[in-house]
C-alpha cells in the first residue's frame, strides 16, 4: 500500500510540476490581461505595462508581452500632458514594438500597434510632425490589412487615420466610416485562438461610428 | 479509508507547497534627493514575481524563497539597479536619474535648434516655410529670429553686427562655398537649397563648438532628410516658374531627383519695377541626392547640384539722362558632397565626408567684363566616443583647399591664390547632474597661405534653476580668413579673429517660450588700408541684446512669435580710418510673425511685419565716415495657403504688401557740382512689392500626401 501510495504521490507530483511551470506564463499573462481591463487610472496602466515587462523579460520567446507592455504604454501616455514626457514613454514602447517584432516578424497585430506607436508621436505635436509621420502611419496600418485583410485592428486604426484627415479637410468621411464599420463587424465576429490574443480596438471603432452617424 | 485519506492530505499539502516557501518583499524607490518615485518596475530577476510602485513610491509582493535573490528596479528617466537581497522587507532603494543627451539641460546660449523634437521650442521645419515674407527661403525664415538684422536689399544672414560673409553655412557638417545665389545691383539674393531637403538646422548666433571654425558671427548647420518615407513626385507651376521632382525608395536606399527653372521676366512684364532690367533674373538648376543605409543605424549619402543663373540691369548715373550703367552677372555653380554616419558600437560614433563647390561669376560693367572663381574643397572626419551616457567627447579634423581666381577678360590679366587650412579640434560634453550642463573645447587652426596658428578655445555651461528655465553662457575665440578680394591684393594676410561672450535665459514649455539674450563680441585685425597697403589692423565690437517671446495657444488656431534685437556694432575695416556702424547693423531690429489656420477655408494665412531703425551711410556732403542714417524699414509680407485636395495646394503671397517705399541709403555722384554739393540718388528696392502665385501638386500612392511642407 505504501508502495502505491509513494508512486501515485510521484506521478502527482511530476505532472503538476509540469502544468506548474508550463503555465506560470499563461497564468501571468492572464492576471497581466486583468490588470489592464481593469486600469482606470494612469497610474494603473503603466503599472500594467510594468507588468507585462516583467513577464516579458522572463518569457523571453513569447511577443505577446512586449506587445502588451507596449499597448500599455501607449494607453498611459494619451493621459500625459508634458509633450517630453510623453516622447520619453512613447519611444519606451517602441522599443517594446522593436522587441515583438523581432521575436514575431511578419505579425500584422505588432504592425498595427507599430503604426499606433507613430501615431501617438504624431499628435504629440501634429502641426510639425504631421507630413512626416503620417505617410509612415497610413503605410503600417496598410502593410498590417495587407498581411491580414481579416485583421479588425488594422482597418479601425487605418479608419482613425482616414477620419483625421477628412476633418482636416473638410470632406466627407465615407473610407473612414465604410472602414471602421468592417473593422467592428470582424472584431464582432473574430474568435481568437487563445484568450491571449489581442481583442481590443472596440471602442475606437465605436468613437468613429458614432462621429459618423453624426 | 485511511489510504485514500492520506493521499488526500499529501496532495493539500502539495498544493500549498507553494504558498509556503513564499516570502514578502517590500520597500521605497526614491531618488537621489530622497523623493519617492511612483511607477517604478519592480521585480525579482528571472522570475514573474514582481510590482510597481504606488504613488508613495512603495513596493509590496511574494516570491518564491531561493538562496540569492536579485532585486530588479527600472523606470523611464532612470538608471536601472539591481541589488541582491540581504533583506526582503523595508528596503531602501536609490535610484540614480538618467542624464544623457535627451534630458540634459541644453545650452541654448546662442544656439536655436530647427527640428522636430519636443524639445525645439523656437522655431519647427514647417515654420520655415510658411513664414510669411521667406517664400520658401530658408535665410528668409531665419531672419526672424533673434540675433538677426534683416537687410532687405541683400537677402543673406546678418547676424550681431557682423557682415554674411562671417556666417558659415554647413550642408551635412561640410562646407559650401557661395551658398547664395551670385547677384549684383542691390537684388537681394536667396539660399541655394530648398528647404525640403532638410529635416534640421542648427543655427548659431555665437559661441558655437569647436567642431565649427572660419566664422567670425555664426554657423548654420543643414542637415538633410535621412530616409524618405515612399515613392513621391512634386511638381509645381508658379507665377516665376516651375519645378519636378521624384523619390524613389527602396529597401535599404532612396534617390531623389528635382530640377526647376525660374525666370522673372513674364512677371516683371506685369508688374511695374523701381529697377530698370535688360534681363530679369533667370535660374535653371537640378539635383539628385543618393542616400543608402549602412549596416543597422548607420548612412551613407550622397549629394550633386549644378546651377545657373543669369541677370543684368541698368544703374542710373547722377546727372545723366540715359539709362546709366550696365551691370550683368552670370553665375554658374556646382556642388557635390558625400558623407557618412557609423556607429561603430554603443562608445563610439564616427562621421565625416568630402565636399566639393565650385562657384563661377561672370561680372559684366559696361564694357568691362570680370571673372570670379572661387573653388572649395572640405574633407573632413570626427569621432565620438561616448564614455557614460553623460559624458562624451568628440575629436576631429578638417582640410579645406581654397583656390580663388580673378580674371579681367579684355586685359586677359589674371591674379589668384591657392590656400590650404588644416584644423583638429577636440571636445567634451559633460551633463553634471539633471541640472548642469558643462561644454568645453579647443580647436587649432594652420593658414597655409598666411602661415598662421589659431588655437581657439571654447566654453559654455547651462544651469536649470527649475523644471522650464535655463540660464546659460558660451565664450569663445573664433577666427576668419579675411576676403578673397582683399587677400588677393595682400598676400599673406592674417585672419580676422573675434571673442564672443554671451549669457542667455530661456523660459520655454509646449505653450510659449520666452528668451533673452546679450552678448558682447570683441574683433581684431580686420582688413583695413593703411599707407603700407591692405593690413590686418582692424578692430571692433558688437554688443546689444535679443528677446524673442513665442505664443502657441493664446488664440485658437493662431501661433505668432515677436523678436527684438538691438546692437550696438562698430568696427574700423575696409577704407574707414575710424570705428564706423557697418551699414548691415542697423541698431534696432523688430519682426512679428502670426500664422493662423482657418479650418472653414481649408487655409493657412499668414503675415510677417518687419522692421528696423535705419542703416548707417556715409554721406561726402557731411562731416565724418557713416555719419548719416537710412530712414525707418518696414515691410509687411502676408500669405495664403489653400488646400483645395489633400495633394494639391495653392500657394499666394505678398511682399511688402503696404507698398512702403523703403530707403537703404544713398548713391552719390562722383564728382561735386558747382557748389561742392554731391548729388544723390536713393538706393531703393527692386519693386515697390512682390506677389506670387503658386499650384502645388504631389503624386504618390498615399493620396493625401502634400506639398504643404514646400511652401
Amino acid at each position: 500500500m505504501k508502495t502505491l501510495a509513494t508512486t501515485f504521490f510521484l506521478i502527482i507530483a511530476t505532472l503538476f510540476s509540469l502544468s506548474a511551470q508550463g503555465g506560470s506564463y499563461e497564468k501571468a499573462m492572464k492576471k497581466a490581461l486583468a490588470e489592464m481591463e481593469a486600469a482606470e487610472t494612469p497610474e494603473a496602466m503603466l503599472a500594467a505595462a510594468n507588468t507585462f515587462e516583467r513577464i516579458g523579460q522572463k518569457a523571453t520567446d513569447e511577443y505577446l508581452p512586449n506587445y502588451y507592455a507596449a499597448l500599455n504604454l501607449l494607453n498611459y501616455n494619451w493621459t500625459l500632458q508634458d509633450a517630453a514626457k510623453r516622447d520619453e514613454v512613447i519611444d519606451r514602447a517602441m522599443e517594446q514594438v522593436k522587441m515583438a517584432q523581432q521575436l514575431a516578424p511578419g505579425s500584422d497585430e505588432v504592425e498595427v500597434l507599430n503604426g499606433y506607436a507613430l501615431m501617438a508621436k504624431m499628435t504629440v505635436d501634429p502641426m510639425n510632425r504631421g507630413q512626416s509621420y503620417s505617410p509612415r502611419i497610413m503605410q503600417s496600418f496598410g502593410k498590417a490589412m495587407a498581411m491580414n485583410p481579416a485583421n479588425p485592428r488594422a482597418k479601425i486604426m487605418m479608419a482613425r487615420m482616414e477620419i483625421g484627415t477628412a476633418q482636416f479637410m473638410g470632406t466627407e468621411p465615407t473610407k473612414a466610416c465604410e472602414l471602421a464599420r468592417e473593422g467592428a463587424e470582424l472584431l464582432k465576429n473574430d474568435k481568437p485562438v487563445d484568450e491571449l490574443q489581442p481583442t481590443w480596438g472596440m471602442e475606437s471603432a465605436n468613437e468613429i461610428l458614432e462621429s459618423c452617424a453624426e | 479509508m485511511p489510504t485514500t485519506m492520506r493521499l488526500l492530505s499529501i496532495l493539500f499539502v502539495l498544493l500549498a507547497l507553494p504558498t509556503w516557501a513564499q516570502i514578502q518583499i517590500s520597500g521605497t524607490a526614491l531618488d537621489s534627493k530622497g523623493e519617492s518615485i511612483p511607477g517604478v518596475n519592480v521585480w525579482i530577476k528571472e522570475s514573474f514575481d514582481g510590482a510597481s510602485t504606488n504613488a508613495e513610491g512603495q513596493f509590496s509582493f511574494e516570491t518564491e524563497a531561493a538562496d540569492t535573490l536579485v532585486l530588479i528596479l527600472s523606470s523611464v528617466g532612470f538608471h536601472q539597479t539591481e541589488t541582491v537581497l540581504k533583506e526582503t522587507t523595508q528596503l531602501t532603494i536609490t535610484l540614480k536619474t538618467l542624464i544623457n543627451e535627451l534630458n540634459a539641460v541644453s545650452i541654448t546660449a546662442g544656439t536655436i535648434e530647427v527640428n522636430e523634437k519636443a524639445t525645439s521650442v523656437v522655431m519647427k521645419p514647417l515654420d520655415i516655410l510658411t513664414t510669411a515674407g521667406a517664400l520658401g527661403d530658408i535665410t528668409g525664415a531665419l531672419s526672424t529670429l533673434p540675433g538677426t538684422a534683416t537687410v532687405g536689399n541683400d537677402g543673406r544672414l546678418f547676424v550681431r553686427g557682423g557682415d554674411a560673409s562671417e556666417t558659415a553655412i554647413f550642408f551635412d557638417g561640410l562646407r559650401v562655398g557661395s551658398a547664395y545665389g551670385s547677384t549684383t545691383g542691390n537684388v537681394p539674393t536667396r539660399n541655394r537649397f530648398s528647404p525640403v531637403l532638410f529635416k534640421g538646422t542648427f543655427f548659431s548666433t555665437g559661441g558655437y563648438s569647436a567642431e565649427f571654425g572660419d566664422a567670425l558671427s555664426s554657423v548654420l548647420a543643414l542637415e538633410t532628410v535621412d530616409r524618405p518615407v515612399r515613392n513621391q513626385s512634386d511638381f509645381s507651376f508658379m507665377s516665376v516658374g516651375a519645378t519636378a521632382s521624384s523619390t524613389f525608395v527602396g529597401e535599404k536606399q532612396s534617390v531623389t531627383a528635382q530640377g526647376g527653372y525660374t525666370n522673372l521676366a513674364p512677371y516683371q512684364n506685369v508688374v511695374e519695377q523701381n529697377f530698370d532690367w535688360e534681363k530679369a533674373p533667370e535660374n535653371i538648376d537640378g539635383q539628385i541626392i543618393y542616400r543608402h543605409d549602412l549596416g543597422k543605424d548607420g548612412i551613407i549619402k550622397g549629394f550633386v547640384m549644378g546651377s545657373k543663373s543669369e541677370m543684368a540691369l541698368y544703374q542710373p548715373q547722377i546727372g545723366s539722362e540715359d539709362r546709366g550703367s550696365r551691370l550683368g552677372i552670370e553665375n554658374t555653380f556646382g556642388f557635390g558632397n558625400a558623407t557618412y554616419k557609423m556607429p561603430l558600437n554603443q562608445k563610439w560614433l564616427l562621421e565625416g565626408g568630402t565636399s566639393l563647390s565650385v562657384n563661377k561669376d561672370r561680372y559684366e560693367l559696361d564694357t568691362a567684363t570680370f571673372d570670379i572663381d572661387n573653388n572649395l574643397f572640405h574633407i573632413k572626419q570626427q569621432a565620438t566616443h561616448y564614455i557614460t551616457e553623460s559624458f562624451k567627447v568628440k575629436m576631429g579634423a578638417e582640410v579645406f583647399f581654397l583656390e580663388y581666381t580673378e580674371t579681367t577678360v579684355d586685359l586677359n590679366a589674371e591674379r589668384g591664390f591657392e590656400e590650404a587650412r588644416s584644423s583638429v579640434w577636440t571636445e567634451a560634453e559633460w551633463y553634471v547632474n539633471a541640472h548642469w550642463t558643462i561644454r568645453g573645447g579647443l580647436r587649432g587652426a594652420h593658414f597655409s597661405e598666411s602661415d598662421a596658428n589659431r588655437i581657439e578655445p571654447r566654453l559654455a555651461a547651462a544651469y536649470q534653476p527649475y523644471e522650464n528655465g535655463t540660464i546659460s553662457i558660451a565664450t569663445g575665440r573664433f577666427s576668419q580668413p579675411q576676403a578673397s578680394s582683399n587677400r588677393v591684393m595682400a598676400p599673406g594676410i592674417d585672419p580676422s579673429t573675434a571673442d564672443h561672450f554671451q549669457l542667455s535665459f530661456q523660459h520655454a514649455n509646449q505653450k510659449r517660450t520666452l528668451r533673452a539674450e546679450a552678448y558682447y563680441k570683441v574683433y581684431n585685425d580686420f582688413a583695413t588700408l593703411e599707407d603700407e597697403g591692405i593690413q590686418a589692423a582692424g578692430d571692433g565690437f558688437a554688443r546689444g541684446f535679443d528677446l524673442f517671446y513665442r505664443e502657441r495657444s493664446l488664440i485658437k488656431n493662431a501661433d505668432f512669435w515677436l523678436t527684438y534685437s538691438y546692437v550696438d556694432s562698430k568696427r574700423r575695416f575696409n577704407l574707414f580710418e575710424t570705428q564706423v556702424r557697418p551699414s548691415y547693423a542697423p541698431k534696432h531690429n523688430f519682426s512679428a510673425v502670426m500664422k493662423y489656420w482657418i479650418s472653414d477655408l481649408k487655409s493657412q494665412v499668414g503675415g510677417t511685419f518687419s522692421w528696423n531703425s535705419g542703416h548707417p551711410y556715409d554721406s561726402p556732403n557731411r562731416a565724418g565716415e557713416m555719419e548719416s542714417l537710412s530712414p525707418n524699414y518696414a515691410s509687411l509680407a502676408l500669405n495664403w495657403s489653400y488646400l483645395y485636395r489633400p495633394n494639391l495646394i495653392i500657394h499666394a503671397a505678398v511682399s511688402n504688401a503696404a507698398g512702403r517705399d523703403n530707403v537703404f541709403g544713398y548713391r552719390y555722384a562722383n564728382e561735386p557740382d558747382s557748389n561742392g554739393f554731391y548729388e544723390s540718388e536713393p538706393i531703393r528696392q527692386a519693386a515697390p512689392f512682390f506677389a506670387f502665385i503658386g499650384v502645388f501638386w504631389t503624386l504618390s500612392s498615399d493620396k493625401s500626401a502634400n506639398q504643404l511642407n514646400n511652401l
